[in-house]
């Protein structure tokens, strides 16, 4: 861990992500208004003392958007890698533990959900389905699972084969029992690794859904969609669109930037990569 | 061999999940029975993967144009779009993932790694509308939708409008197509610049460790020699894959790029058929980006083999 820390973009990540969870979490306390209140005569306002970053073309306040935006943001994040941890990593670990068939069968499904692009499959996924909140995180989990699926299946095959599980298995413990306690343990490296590569699909993902009109539906102040109500506004009120903008692109970047760092510390032949 | 199969059957059963799932919607639609919905959903599907393998996707339910035509209208324009975009970046891409490996721990290296991280995180449509900011709305420089201007009739040959306004032998037209692509080219492409400069200045660095390379530096040749003749050569398989993985990027891309530039293009008549909820034009829609998807697989993993025959046999 104290290796970990002393890991550049580790901590660089780690420091933006935190700045970003204290924003969510200063959120459910405080905001400066409320983000679906509109002030009637207040459209399109520059930043001033009243509305600290501007108001948007409904009247809403932005900083207050932003932050909830944060917390929808981080929260879909966090819940699609937890997921993803749930579903993908226990099926990795299980497909990489038995092995034949059950592992065949699993590696089909996750390679079909894989032959496309993560975005367009969550794109049709919506587009069948329809828009909406469950859906949008559905969508994205979907899409999400292979890629917390694969690393941890390979790890737990390289795990499976080694002569501890043999002789915990001489021992007397049960499948069960060698997964969760000895393979699942053995692979959290690559797991915490996928994590995090899981949530920034996820934010993109569901941030670019957002934009194109099908995502997280208004009023909530998805930063997707606030950026898609935005491009009209872009010659009188650019604060509207780049300010959403650089709030993704800094947690996309803090998430990536982690799991580079994590990678890194799994994998020092890969240092510099 | 089997590789290139296996790539090719996943395919599949998404084209299934997703057309049957798409039928079950369908049923509630109340145009069921002139549309043919009132078959059971079994059927609509044999019927559909019957159409589709002719080549028959029915008429859109919004334009009642047959979908077919309209997709024949659509993909020169993501096909011109898409071709300046991976031009440029792969260029760019591989020049600068040279630069930062043969320079290692430069300016030009820190530079290459920094923008490759911040191309990875970077949401596309923000990109876009940033860019549009900048050289469209402040500087003026560009135009911001459209594929020409509205001024110019082109006469239809291909499609491509810049074959076709080189046919017409028209100057202006040439250029106006030419000032509308550079955006959104421009745009695109940076997605797939970050993944190639990086795969780029890794296959070079692993590749400059062999002893091969040492040998041929021994020899005496020069620096440029080595570059070009050894180094690029063999890391040639590892650009390509990252091409081929570029261009389902790319295919998303598309979607966003085309939605923002107003690009009549295929990304921007799928988020309107979604829309629209026009599920034949959907239907058609997943079947054709399936097909793209399959077919860069498939180019590219024939394409790796024609660069480096030791893997031949292993496919």
């Amino acid at each position: 861990m104290s290796k970990l820390l002393g890991n550049r973009s580790f901590l660089i990540g780690l420091f933006i992500f935190s700045f970003f969870v204290l924003v969510a979490l200063i959120a459910f306390i405080w905001t400066p208004y409320s983000y679906r209140e509109v002030f009637e005569n207040a459209a399109l306002m520059k930043p001033s003392s009243q509305y600290w970053l501007g108001t948007d073309d409904l009247g809403r306040d932005l900083l207050s958007r932003l932050l909830i935006g944060a917390q929808l943001s981080l929260g879909i994040g966090i819940l699609v890698g937890g997921i993803a941890i749930v579903i993908g990593a226990t099926l990795g670990v299980a497909s990489g533990f038995y092995g034949g068939k059950v592992d065949q069968v699993i590696v089909q499904i996750m390679n079909a959900i894989q032959a496309m692009p993560s975005l367009l499959l969550a794109l049709f996924v919506v587009a069948i389905l329809g828009g909406g909140v469950m859906n949008t995180i559905l969508s994205v989990t979907l899409v999400s699972i292979p890629i917390m699926y694969r690393l941890v299946r390979s790890a737990a095959l390289v795990e499976a084969s080694k002569d501890y599980i043999v002789s915990a298995r001489a021992l007397g413990a049960s499948d069960a029992r060698i997964m969760i306690s000895h393979i699942f343990p053995n692979c959290i490296t690559p797991i915490l690794v996928q994590t995090a590569v899981c949530c920034s699909e996820a934010i993109l993902n569901t941030a670019a859904l957002g934009f194109l009109g099908l995502g997280i539906p208004a009023p909530y102040p998805e930063w997707g969609t606030m950026l898609s109500d935005a491009k009209t506004y872009i010659e009188t009120a650019p604060q509207l669109m780049t300010l959403p903008g650089a709030c993704l692109l800094l947690l996309i970047l803090s998430t990536q930037l982690m799991s580079d760092g994590l990678r890194d510390q799994l994998d020092p032949k890969l240092r510099g990569r | 061999m089997s590789f290139s199969i296996i790539r090719l059957i996943p395919g599949d059963p998404v084209l299934h999940l997703i057309g049957e799932r798409g039928a079950s919607e369908e049923t509630i639609a109340q145009i069921k029975k002139n549309l043919g919905l009132d078959k059971s959903i079994v059927e609509q599907y044999l019927i559909f993967t019957g159409n589709a393998l002719r080549g028959e996707f029915g008429e859109s339910i919004v334009s009642k144009q047959p979908i077919t035509d309209e997709f024949r209208v659509f993909w020169p324009a993501t096909f011109e779009l898409a071709f300046f975009a991976i031009l440029w970046s792969s260029i760019f891409g591989v020049v600068l993932g040279i630069l930062a490996a043969v320079k290692r721990n430069s300016f030009w290296d820190y530079g290459a790694v920094s923008l490759s991280t911040i191309g990875f995180a970077m949401p596309v449509f923000w990109w876009a509308l940033i860019v549009i900011f900048f050289f469209a709305v402040t500087l003026g420089l560009f135009p911001v939708s459209g594929r020409i201007g509205v001024e110019y009739d082109i006469p239809y040959r291909t499609g491509f409008f810049l074959i076709d306004s080189f046919y017409a032998e028209d100057k202006s037209a040439i250029f106006s197509a030419l000032k509308h692509l550079v955006l959104p080219a421009f745009v695109l492409g940076t997605i797939s610049l970050a993944l190639i400069v990086r795969v780029t200045r890794s296959a070079f660095i692993d590749i400059q460790k062999e002893d091969y390379i040492r040998t041929a530096r021994a020899k005496g040749l020069k620096p440029l020699q080595v570059i070009f003749k050894h180094i690029f050569k063999n890391a040639m398989p590892q650009i390509l894959t990252a091409l081929g993985l570029a261009f389902g990027q790319l295919l998303t891309g598309a979607i966003m790029t085309e939605t923002i530039f107003s690009w009549p293009g295929m990304g921007r008549w799928l988020i309107k058929s979604i829309e629209a909820r026009d599920y034949p034009a959907v239907q058609a829609g997943i079947f054709y980006s399936m097909l793209i998807i399959i077919i860069v697989n498939f180019v590219t993993d024939e394409a790796i083999k024609l660069v480096n025959p030791k893997l031949r046999e292993k496919l």
